[in-house]
């Protein structure tokens, strides 16, 4: 759907924004403009929906409220998105998977909702052919009880780029895990927010990324805890080699009342290039007491010990370096699968 | 802790009360040109100092506010309404018993622990703008120790001061950088030449004594190759009805195997606005130390910085910050690891007491081509009451494969078992609080000089007291 705008009226992500600094965000944000302007809706293909799903059309206004405004406002005029509804207690023993291609721009708006006691494990996977743009808006809501494992995958190819937006509300007793990953993206933006609205809620943000040429990947988490008795981690790890930029910005926010809150954030980086860059921003805001809250940041090169010990048994240098970089990301995959 | 806890009110009484103003030069309000020719006379500046100054105020004047980052709490500062300068108009004394009474009255008040100890190498106070007491060792001043004012630094010793006067902290790095180049006043120049190492520290104690009076002290300490010193400054202001403003910049050189160590005590009156800019520049195998205490102040930003501009440089920030009630300590450190080999620790802890905010605020940059840099950050927070904040900004960039930079945060409370343990054993509930909030920031406050680290164990005791007991 075509539609006039007027970029100017929006203001643009800058430097002098802080949720956009690094990874030169004045020259992506002017183009993610202009891909809106003349942006076409993605189309779900391959989705088999078992009983008790259904996929609708979604009113623009039920999507994310919170993140890079200006852009998503522009997004939103795009068209109308699609609804999953998972039905109260469905305990769906299959995983669903929505896959879509990436042509030219594109937006695509997608609203999960999770029945109370329901059961899903999601499976979002975009496929983007050479030159193409992602704009994606994603919303999930949690009933009480609900549980969702989300899978998000970017399968990007040259040089593509992915904006993606999501929010997700856990009501009480949900628990909520996702993991992340980026593959080959000239430059990805993920901004994710969960908020926790009720005690017994749980969830688990997970990413898990391989940086290479001169890809950047800007990631913006927000563990938001509005009620007292939640627990949430994240962990995020990227290797880097070439000319790669990793941007983590990660903030767990504990709003006033919320007390005997459990939350922890984790931001690793393995640097394997010389010329490889990494910004890391974990932060916490706690206006509560009676609290458990921490994060740690780390980056480092591959351990020049563990390195030798491959080699002393035979492994050539380069197998050894991409063994080490395979077993930093492994563990990632198996808290997932333990959630 | 307990949501009914009730907030405890302000204290500040330490800086509870003033002296009769008595100034032979008073700028008056507002920063213009005219004022900056009332300072340059008023100290017999020379042209060079005046049109430097100048250039200033025109920066101060185009740069806008840091609001983009920095707590919103700073844009109800009037720049019009405080008083740029005021002075006594008296020259330093070189002895105790010329300092006129009121004046020594007000340091009792203080209680400035300087004054109790004989042994200190110098003494250079601070009220308001100019030095009103200042005493240095024959000793120093044979080994060639520099220690003086910047008036006196920029004309005795241009060749020394001048080449790094507004190097290490450009006019142009913040807008309240170039406020205080424009407007600046007081402070210490200090000069430790090669290879003297000093045994005692030097100490400074600023004060601001009259009412919307703005400080902006000026310090830069050079420390030549293999040099070592110590320096030490308190500050303090006693409580107004209109809002006072501190903004001072220091500047520290620690050139080829140097060691600086520069301890503050930052206690003013909570209607401060307590914005300082303090860098140090180390050189290769140098070593730079920030330690740093906050209790006082409505609003503190202070983020120490040292620049590992030398191979095999060391920095390291100390910091101990509290909050009470309407009180934002926004404190951090910035290291800029800028050659190899280089190496960095930051160990923050706050405590947030009341409805008191404690941010811990950093930057750590790792820059391209420098290779080996190790850093490791520490913030701990401490949270007293249910209306207590505490946030956590760190800022890491690291270029390349070498080095390991590691940043690690946590936010606690006193655990309830361990005070009914001690109470269980005799203590109060206000005793056994304070213990374990003496126990929390223990390891840092050794590293204060013991008679700093004794008061503020004192000073953690009586707030306790007051919201406890």
């Amino acid at each position: 759907m075509m539609h006039t705008h007027d970029t100017n009226a929006v203001p643009l992500p800058d430097r002098l924004n802080e949720d956009w600094r690094f990874g030169r965000p004045h020259v992506h944000a002017r183009e993610l403009a202009e891909i809106l302007e003349h942006a076409q809706a993605a189309e779900l293909r391959g989705v088999d929906l078992p009983s008790g799903v259904q996929l609708t059309p979604c009113a623009a206004e039920a999507l994310p409220s919170i993140g890079s405004e200006a852009l998503m406002r522009q997004a939103l005029q795009i068209g109308p998105g699609q609804c999953l509804r998972i039905a109260d207690g469905s305990q769906l023993r299959e995983a669903i998977s929505l896959h879509s291609e990436v042509h030219g721009g594109q937006v695509q708006q997608l609203r999960v909702i999770v029945g109370a006691g329901a059961r899903l494990h999601l499976i979002e996977e975009h496929e983007y052919s050479e030159e193409s743009m992602l704009v994606c808006l994603r919303r999930y809501e949690l009933m009480p009880g609900a549980t969702l494992r989300l899978e998000q995958r970017e399968l990007g190819s040259g040089n593509t780029r992915a904006f993606c937006i999501s929010s997700c509300i856990c009501a009480e007793n949900a628990r909520f895990c996702s993991l992340s990953t980026h593959q080959d993206l000239a430059w990805a933006r993920h901004e994710c927010t969960l908020e926790l609205t009720a005690p017994g809620a749980e969830a688990l943000l997970l990413s898990a990324n391989r940086l290479r040429s001169e890809q950047c990947l800007d990631m913006r988490n927000r563990q938001l805890h509005s009620s007292p008795g939640c627990k949430s981690r994240l962990l995020c790890k990227n290797t880097l080699t070439d000319r790669a930029t990793a941007i983590f910005g990660g903030n767990i926010r504990v709003q006033p009342h919320a007390h005997d809150t459990d939350a922890y954030l984790s931001n690793l980086n393995l640097q394997l290039s010389p010329h490889a860059t990494v910004h890391s921003l974990p932060m916490l805001e706690i206006l509560a007491d009676r609290v458990r809250c921490s994060h740690g940041s780390a980056t480092a090169p591959v351990d020049a010990e563990q390195l030798f010990y491959l080699q002393s048994r035979g492994i050539p240098l380069a197998e050894a370096r991409r063994t080490l970089e395979e077993a930093f990301l492994a563990d990632v995959r198996l808290h997932f699968e333990q959630f | 802790m307990s949501s009914t806890t009730p907030a405890i009110p302000p204290t500040d009484a330490r800086g509870d009360f003033s002296f009769p103003e008595k100034h032979a030069f008073d700028a008056g309000y507002g920063l213009t040109e005219a004022t900056i020719d009332y300072i340059c006379d008023a100290k017999g500046e020379p042209d060079w100092l005046r049109d430097f100054r100048k250039r200033a105020l025109a920066k101060f004047r185009d740069m806008p506010q840091p609001l983009h980052w920095a707590p919103q709490e700073i844009a109800a500062l009037d720049f019009d309404q405080i008083r740029y300068y005021l002075a006594q108009g008296t020259p330093a004394r070189k002895n105790w018993d010329d300092v006129p009474d009121d004046v020594k009255r007000t340091f009792e008040r203080l209680g400035v622990p300087e004054q109790e100890r004989a042994f200190l190498a110098g003494v250079d106070a601070q009220y308001d703008s100019e030095t009103a007491y200042k005493n240095m060792r024959e000793e120093l001043a044979k080994k060639g120790v520099i220690f003086v004012n910047p008036t006196e630094g920029l004309s005795a010793y241009e060749s020394i001061f001048r080449p790094w006067f507004g190097k290490v902290i450009p006019v142009g790095d913040n807008k309240y950088a170039a406020l205080n180049h424009a407007a600046f006043s007081g402070g210490s120049f200090i000069y430790v030449p090669k290879g003297v190492k000093l045994a005692q520290p030097l100490q400074a104690y600023f004060r601001i004594n009259s009412e919307s009076m703005g400080q902006f002290e000026r310090t830069l300490i050079i420390a030549d190759e293999g040099a070592e010193l110590m320096y030490m400054e308190g500050c303090t202001a006693p409580k107004y009805d209109t809002a006072t403003l501190h903004s001072g910049v220091v500047e520290l050189v620690a050139l080829p195997g140097a060691k600086i160590q520069y301890v503050t005590v930052q206690n003013w009156a909570t209607n401060v606005y307590n914005l300082v800019i303090q860098r140090g520049l180390a050189m290769r195998d140098a070593e730079i130390r920030w330690i740093d205490c906050n209790i006082g102040s409505g609003v503190t930003m202070k983020y120490p910085a040292v620049i590992l501009q030398g191979e095999r440089a060391r920095g390291e920030v100390v910091s101990i910050s509290i909050a009470r009630d309407g009180q934002l300590q926004d404190t951090g450190a910035r290291m800029i690891h800028a050659a190899s080999g280089t190496t960095s620790n930051i160990v923050a802890k706050s405590i947030s007491i009341g409805h008191g905010r404690a941010s811990y605020r950093g930057e750590v940059r790792v820059q391209p081509g420098a290779t080996g840099c190790r850093n490791h950050t520490e913030c701990d927070a401490l949270l007293l009451h249910a209306e207590s904040r505490t946030d956590t900004y760190p800022a890491i960039t690291v270029h390349g494969d070498s080095a390991a930079v590691q940043h690690e945060a946590s936010v606690s409370q006193v655990d309830e078992e361990m005070l009914f343990y001690m109470q269980q054993r005799g203590l109060t509930r206000a005793q056994a609080m304070s213990l374990a909030v003496n126990g929390f920031i223990n390891d840092l406050v050794n590293e204060f000089p013991m008679e700093y680290s004794v008061e503020l164990r004192r000073l953690i005791d009586m707030e306790m007291e007051d919201s406890i007991g």
